[in-house]
């Protein structure tokens, strides 16, 4: 048996399954510093109650509110040193923080506090992790702090994004392609700003293992969020940046499997709303439950859509109802 | 005015195809590691 195998069984053969009371004595003590830092969040001055705060901010002035909490870290030595005594009580307990990515020995992390479109995070890249492939462009705004480099370099990625695309008609055939900066050195205690819509980074040719903590501010945007491939520096793939919308395409194609013609008015409202590809979601599914509830309003999305893309989808859909089916039926 | 069922594979998509909120954000927000793992490694570099 190789080490890593003897120590990944080792650790579940000493979990104490068995050991109830034990179990009790984590879960009180997990609950118990959750609650404390629940409390401290909440209270004024605390981290919670500045995301509060600054639930009406645009990115850039929610990120300048943050910074005293990048630039001060005697909150998160405080906090982890709650976490570290919770590990020493109990190697089993497991602090009260959400972990993200990190698997097989890639970027990973603990998110410190999110709340709506506010996200503070505590990134580890192991020196071992490996180089990403892609770049991901977020609509919003971060500002990151370096507390360990681990003697990485900085490779700094732009893309340019119009006022157009911005308000909601990006097109993939328009889209920039993704320019890379020189890198240079990171430094420890250096802090990064970057307009997250426009700029990513990756690291690269760490010696050690780098520890970021991030600030993110990134609400719902008509700009979609763009990954590019940084081999081709081309655009590799887009997804919705709004968590609503994509919930309510996905409720709309339920609601198509299930035949709900009665629901097509909520059908109808998607697509008139901000996001295009959202619009052009809730039409396809309308026209494919109830076509004829769709008619007259695909023809006016075809003529009147904001997005050239959704028009063009729209009047190719009317021509498709428009021509007659083999038996001579249809409109 | 009748208007036969169609196929909902039959419709267009958007040449500009985009993917659900958070499809592409694997590589930094996936669940992966453990807590306790990371936790054990942050706390060893901030107080190394």
């Amino acid at each position: 048996m190789s080490g890593s195998a003897a120590a990944c069984a080792a650790r579940h053969d000493h979990y104490p399954a068995g050991d109830a009371p034990r179990r009790a004595r984590i879960r009180a003590a997990v609950a118990d510093l959750d609650a404390r830092w629940r409390r401290a969040d909440a209270a004024t001055g605390g981290l919670g109650a500045a995301i509060d705060a600054a639930a009406d901010d645009a990115p850039e002035q929610a990120v300048a509110r943050f910074l005293p909490w990048l630039a001060d870290l005697r909150w998160l030595h405080r906090r982890l040193g709650d976490a570290l005594a919770l590990l020493a009580a109990d190697p089993f307990a497991r602090p009260p923080l959400r972990a993200v990515g990190g698997g097989d020995g890639s970027a990973g992390g603990v998110i410190l506090a999110e709340r709506g479109a506010v996200r503070l995070t505590l990134h580890i890249r192991p020196a071992s992790a490996p180089p990403p492939t892609h770049a991901l462009f977020v609509p919003g705004r971060s500002a990151i702090r370096v507390l360990a480099a681990g003697g990485a370099s900085l490779c700094l990625h732009e893309v340019t994004v119009g006022a157009a695309e911005e308000a909601g008609g990006f097109t993939a055939a328009r889209a920039s392609a993704c320019r890379s900066l020189v890198p240079r050195p990171l430094c420890d205690g250096e802090m990064l700003h970057l307009d997250t819509a426009r700029q990513s980074y990756h690291l690269d040719g760490a010696r050690g293992d780098v520890l970021l903590l991030e600030l993110a501010v990134q609400p719902a945007a008509r700009l979609p969020v763009r990954s590019y491939d940084l081999a081709s520096r081309r655009l590799a793939g887009v997804g919705a940046a709004q968590q609503g919308a994509s919930l309510r395409a996905m409720t709309l194609t339920l609601l198509r499997h299930l035949g709900r013609a009665d629901a097509a008015p909520l059908f109808v409202a998607e697509t008139q709303k901000g996001d295009f590809a959202a619009r052009w979601h809730a039409m396809r599914e309308l026209v494919a439950l109830d076509p004829a509830a769709a008619h007259p309003h695909l023809a006016a999305m075809a003529a009147a859509d904001p997005h050239a893309e959704v028009r063009a989808a729209a009047a190719a859909t009317l021509a498709l109802l428009k021509s007659p089916s083999p038996s001579g039926e249809g409109l | 005015m009748d208007i036969l069922p169609i196929d909902i594979d039959a419709l267009p998509m958007l040449d500009t195809a985009v993917g659900l909120f958070g499809s592409l954000a694997g590589e930094t927000l996936a669940s992966g590691q453990s807590v306790f793992e990371i936790a054990v490694i942050i706390a060893l570099i901030v107080h190394d």
